[in-house]
C-alpha cells in the first residue's frame, strides 16, 4: 500500500508516486467528471504515508480543468505543510514547448504557495 | 404532468432550433457540431476530442484549439453537474457550434431552477463588467478560497470559460414555467490563423 500507481484514464491523468524509487510524477489529461473523487486518492495518500527527508513531485499537465486546478492547489498546500514540517519539498512543474495556459498555472502556484516550484518547459512531443 | 414536461422540452428545442436557423442563416457560417438532448460523459469526451480534431484540420491555431477544448469541458460539464430535469426526468440541454472566417461561436444551453435566475444573472454580469485583470483576479480568490463541492463543481467554470473566450459572454434565461428556465450562453472564440 505504500506506493500509489494509477494508469492514465480518458479524462484523468496517470499518477506515480512511489516511496521505493522516489519518483513522484503526475502526467497528462485532467478533467474527470467528479474531481474530488479522483484527487481525494492522492491527498488521502499523502495523509497516510511519511516522506521522510526530501522529494521532488513533478507535474506536466496537457490540460487542466478548472477544479483540476484547485484540486492541485489543494495538493501542494499539503505538501507545503509536509515542507513546513522539515522535509525537502520540490516541485518541477513541466509544459509543452509554449504552452502559455499550462505555463502560468505554475506560475499562479508559484504566487500563492510557499512551495519551491520550478517551472520546466520540455519539447513537444506531440 | 407528462403534457407539462414535454411543453420543457419543447420550448428548449424551439430555442435551440431558432439559434440553429439564425447560425444557419448567414451562408458564411458553417455548424461545426449540434447537440439537443442529454450529454453522457462518453458524449463529452467524444465532442471535445472530435471538435479539437477538426480545429487541427481546419488549421487553427493550438492555442485557439485548447480554449476551445477547455470551454466545451468546462461548459459540457457545467451542464451534467447543475443542469436540472424536466418533469420526465430528462436532462434537457444543447450544444451547437458554428464557425466562420473570423470565429467560433460555442452555445450551451440548459435548464435552471427559476429561483437561480437572479444568482446566475448577478454572477455573469459581474464578469462581463470586469477588464481583463479584475477577472484574474477573481480568479485568483477563487482558486486559493477554492472548494470543490460533491457534485464535482469549484466556482470557476464561468471565469475559465470568460477568460478562454477573451468575449464577453452572451446569455439569457428565458422561462418556461413556474419551475423552470432555459439557460443559454454564447461564447465567442476569435481565429487567428498560424
Amino acid at each position: 500500500m505504500s506506493n500509489l500507481h494509477i494508469s492514465e484514464g480518458k479524462t484523468t491523468p496517470k499518477v506515480i508516486w512511489d516511496l521505493d524509487t522516489g519518483v513522484f510524477v503526475v502526467s497528462g489529461k485532467s478533467f474527470p467528471e467528479n474531481t474530488k473523487k479522483f484527487y481525494n486518492l492522492l491527498t488521502d495518500w499523502l495523509e497516510s504515508q511519511k516522506i521522510e527527508n526530501s522529494a521532488t513531485f513533478e507535474f506536466h499537465f496537457y490540460y487542466l480543468s478548472s477544479s483540476s486546478i484547485i484540486a492541485i492547489y489543494q495538493i501542494l498546500k499539503r505538501l507545503e505543510l509536509i515542507s513546513s514540517q522539515g522535509v525537502d519539498i520540490k516541485i518541477i512543474w513541466k509544459y509543452d514547448e509554449g504552452d502559455d495556459d499550462i505555463e502560468r498555472i505554475g506560475l499562479d502556484y508559484q504566487k500563492i504557495t510557499k512551495l519551491k516550484i520550478e517551472p520546466l518547459s520540455v519539447p513537444n512531443l506531440i | 404532468m407528462g403534457k407539462e414536461s414535454n411543453n420543457v422540452l419543447e420550448v428548449c428545442n424551439s430555442r435551440y432550433q431558432e439559434i440553429y436557423g439564425n447560425y444557419n442563416i448567414s451562408l458564411k457560417k458553417k455548424i461545426v457540431v449540434s447537440h439537443f438532448g442529454e450529454f453522457s460523459q462518453d458524449l463529452v469526451n467524444s465532442i471535445s476530442n472530435g471538435v479539437e480534431e477538426a480545429m487541427i484540420v481546419a488549421e487553427d491555431k493550438k492555442g485557439t484549439v485548447k480554449r476551445m477544448f477547455s470551454i466545451l469541458v468546462e461548459g459540457l460539464q457545467n451542464i451534467r453537474l447543475h443542469g436540472e430535469k424536466d418533469e420526465d426526468g430528462n436532462q434537457a440541454s444543447f450544444l451547437i457550434i458554428a464557425q466562420d472566417e473570423d470565429a467560433y461561436l460555442v452555445t450551451l444551453a440548459n435548464l435552471v431552477l427559476i429561483t437561480n435566475k437572479p444568482v446566475i444573472e448577478e454572477r455573469l454580469s459581474e464578469i462581463n463588467s470586469f477588464d481583463e485583470k479584475q477577472v484574474k483576479s477573481l480568479y485568483m480568490e477563487v482558486l486559493t478560497n477554492g472548494i470543490i463541492s460533491n457534485k464535482g463543481g469549484a466556482g470557476l467554470g464561468f471565469i475559465t470559460m470568460a477568460m478562454k473566450s477573451k468575449n464577453k459572454l452572451n446569455f439569457s434565461i428565458e422561462p418556461i414555467n413556474d419551475n423552470l428556465a432555459c439557460f443559454c450562453i454564447e461564447l465567442k472564440i476569435n481565429r487567428k490563423k498560424s
